[in-house]
Order: structure tokens, then sequence, then C-alpha cells
């Protein structure tokens, strides 16, 4: 897809029954600088999520075969899908499927009627908070493996309660 | 220390207490971070130009969603507009189609799945009335409530007539 030798474009997962929509959360995407992976309905949202590994994915709700639910707590269930921001897009205000979408696992939700540029702005921080986790995930595992190389340990000892941590 | 505030500040903090921690401030600043709602959510929408869907029904469609889309659409999407009005013309003719043979046999099932993916994609066009009696339909499907059910889809094929030839208009004008 991207030529040798240039880092290649944060690929994100869009999953929408809804041609209309995939083509607007696409065109959404692709002007914030993602390539853009599109599954027509749940299932085919798995099958591209382990193909492709994308770095962010947007369910909609309401999908055949797979509902955004179900795929989205499946997806936490595949390999690299267990940190992977998961935007879910719910129908117009609907309290109960933006609960609903939390409890799947959802990183966050947006609702229909979606305003284009501020989704591309979630999106993006969307993507920033996740690779900060995964940076802090990295060398909290580098520190381990360096104090365990070391023999070395740290602990915390509170003052006021005597524990050490 | 105000030399503190400002060394934090530049630091990168966010904000700033000095000790000893008083209870109403840092009760203030938590309320404050806590609180307040994220800065994009804050963002104003663009204000709609006055000409904008002048002689296209204004009550049919909504004037912010459609600029949404011209607004996506000026930022690097050409032609984005056209292509999304096309798509949803061909879609829901079908379905508003289906929808009717549904509530004429009395699928409850069909009848809330059509309904619920249309009022999805005449949101995502700004027919907002059209999407409202689709939501009606729905609701009544699930409840199993089908007396009401004809008279709801006259309702709502008479918003649809009206939101496709808003956005006929809208269409042929072109990207103001």
């Amino acid at each position: 897809m991207n030529a040798p030798g240039f880092e290649s474009l944060p690929v994100v997962l869009v999953a929408d029954d809804d041609p209309m929509v995939r083509v607007l959360v696409g065109e959404t995407l692709r002007g914030a600088g993602f390539t853009v992976v599109e599954a027509v309905d749940g299932q085919q949202a798995l099958d591209l999520f382990a193909r492709h590994q994308p770095q962010l994915v947007v369910l909609d709700v309401m999908m055949p075969v797979l509902d955004g639910y179900a795929a989205c707590a499946a997806l936490r269930r595949l390999p690299g899908g267990r940190s992977v921001p998961i935007l879910m897009l719910t129908g117009l205000e609907d309290v109960d499927s933006v609960a609903h979408a939390y409890e799947a696992g959802a990183t966050d939700f947006a609702s229909k009627p979606i305003n284009w540029l501020i989704l591309r702005q979630r999106v993006r921080y969307l993507l920033r908070a996740s690779r900060a986790l995964e940076d802090l995930h990295r060398s909290e595992a580098r520190l381990r493996a360096a104090q365990a190389t070391a023999r070395l340990g740290n602990f915390e000892w509170d003052l006021q309660t005597g524990r050490a941590y | 220390m105000e030399g503190d505030r400002q060394r934090c500040l530049a630091a990168g903090m966010d904000d700033y207490l000095s000790k000893p921690v008083r209870h109403k401030a840092l009760h203030g600043a938590l309320e404050r971070w806590l609180l307040e709602t994220p800065a994009v959510v804050q963002q104003p929408r663009t204000a709609v130009p006055a000409a904008a869907g002048e002689d296209a029904d204004p009550a049919a469609l909504d004037r912010k969603t459609v600029e949404g889309i011209r607004e996506l659409e000026r930022h690097g999407s050409h032609g984005l507009f056209d292509r999304v009005v096309t798509l949803y013309l061909d879609g829901s003719q079908e379905s508003i189609r289906r929808l009717g043979q549904a509530v004429a046999v009395q699928d409850a099932d069909a009848v809330r799945n059509l309904a619920h993916s249309l009022k999805s994609s005449s949101a995502s066009v700004g027919a907002l009335s059209l999407a409202r009696e689709l939501g009606e339909i729905e609701r009544l499907a699930r409840q199993g409530e089908f007396a009401g059910l004809p008279e709801r889809l006259l309702g709502a094929e008479h918003h649809y007539t009206r939101a496709v030839a808003a956005l006929q208009t809208l269409m042929a004008r072109g990207p103001s």
C-alpha cells in the first residue's frame, strides 16, 4: 500500500452496513491522514481486523450478521484487540445504546447525526491517547526487564499507613 | 507563589495549587477540571451562510447537517455531497418500498430493522423530521402496535418525498 521507506499511514477499520455512512466516515478519516479499511458487517470487521491490525476501529451499532456490540466484545478478545481504541456510532441520542456500547468495551461513541469535523478531531485524540498508553506499557516492560537483569527492585513506603508497595 | 505558578504552567502543567492545600481551592480546581466538557464538544458549528438552502424546502432538511457535509467537502473531499446524496437516494427508495411491504404484511422485525436503518441514513443527510417519523414507526413495531403503523407510514412517505425534493434542489445548485 505504501512505498518502501515511507512511514505507513495509520490504518482505521470502519464497519457500517450503510454505504453512505461508510463514505462519510471514510472521507472524515482520510482527511485526518488515515488509511481506511471498510467492512459491511460485524463479522467482516473481525476478519479484516485480524488481517490489517488497524490502530483504531469505528463500529456502527446496528449491523447485519453480527451487530456492533457483539463485534466490539469479540474484537476485545482477538490478539491485539484488547487495547485498540474502538469508537461506536449510535443512534439519535440513544442513552441505552451508549451504555450498551461501553459495556461491550467501546472506548468512546459518537451519536448520529454526526458532526464530521469534530469526529475527525476526536479520532485524532483517541489515537494519540492510545499511543501514549502503548508507550507507557512499553516503558514499564522495559523497566521490569532492566530491574530483573540488574537484580534490582523498588518499593514505596507510605509513612502514614506504614504499608509498603 | 506566583513565580512557582508560572514555572509550573510553563513546564506544561494544567493548573497549580500552593501548599498548604486549602480545601476550597482544591475543590474549586477539581470541579474546574472534572466538570468541564472537552474543548472539542464546545466548538461552535460553523455559521450557515444565509443563502444555503434558501430555495430548498427548509422544513424538510436540517441546514446544520447539510452544512456539515459541505464543510467536509470544502476540507478536501471534492464532490462529497453529490456522492452522499446519490447513495442516499439509491438506497432509501428501495428501503421505503420494502418498509411499505413489511407494514402491509405486519412483519414486525422487518419493519423495525428497515425503519431503523432508514432513520439512521436519513438523519445523516439532515432529513430529521423524516428520521423522527421513522423512529416512531420503529418504536410502534417494537411494541407490536400495528394499528397506528399505516398512518405513520403515510406520514413518513410524505416527509420522504419532501426530503428527496430538497436534496435534489441542493444537488442541482452545487457547492455554495
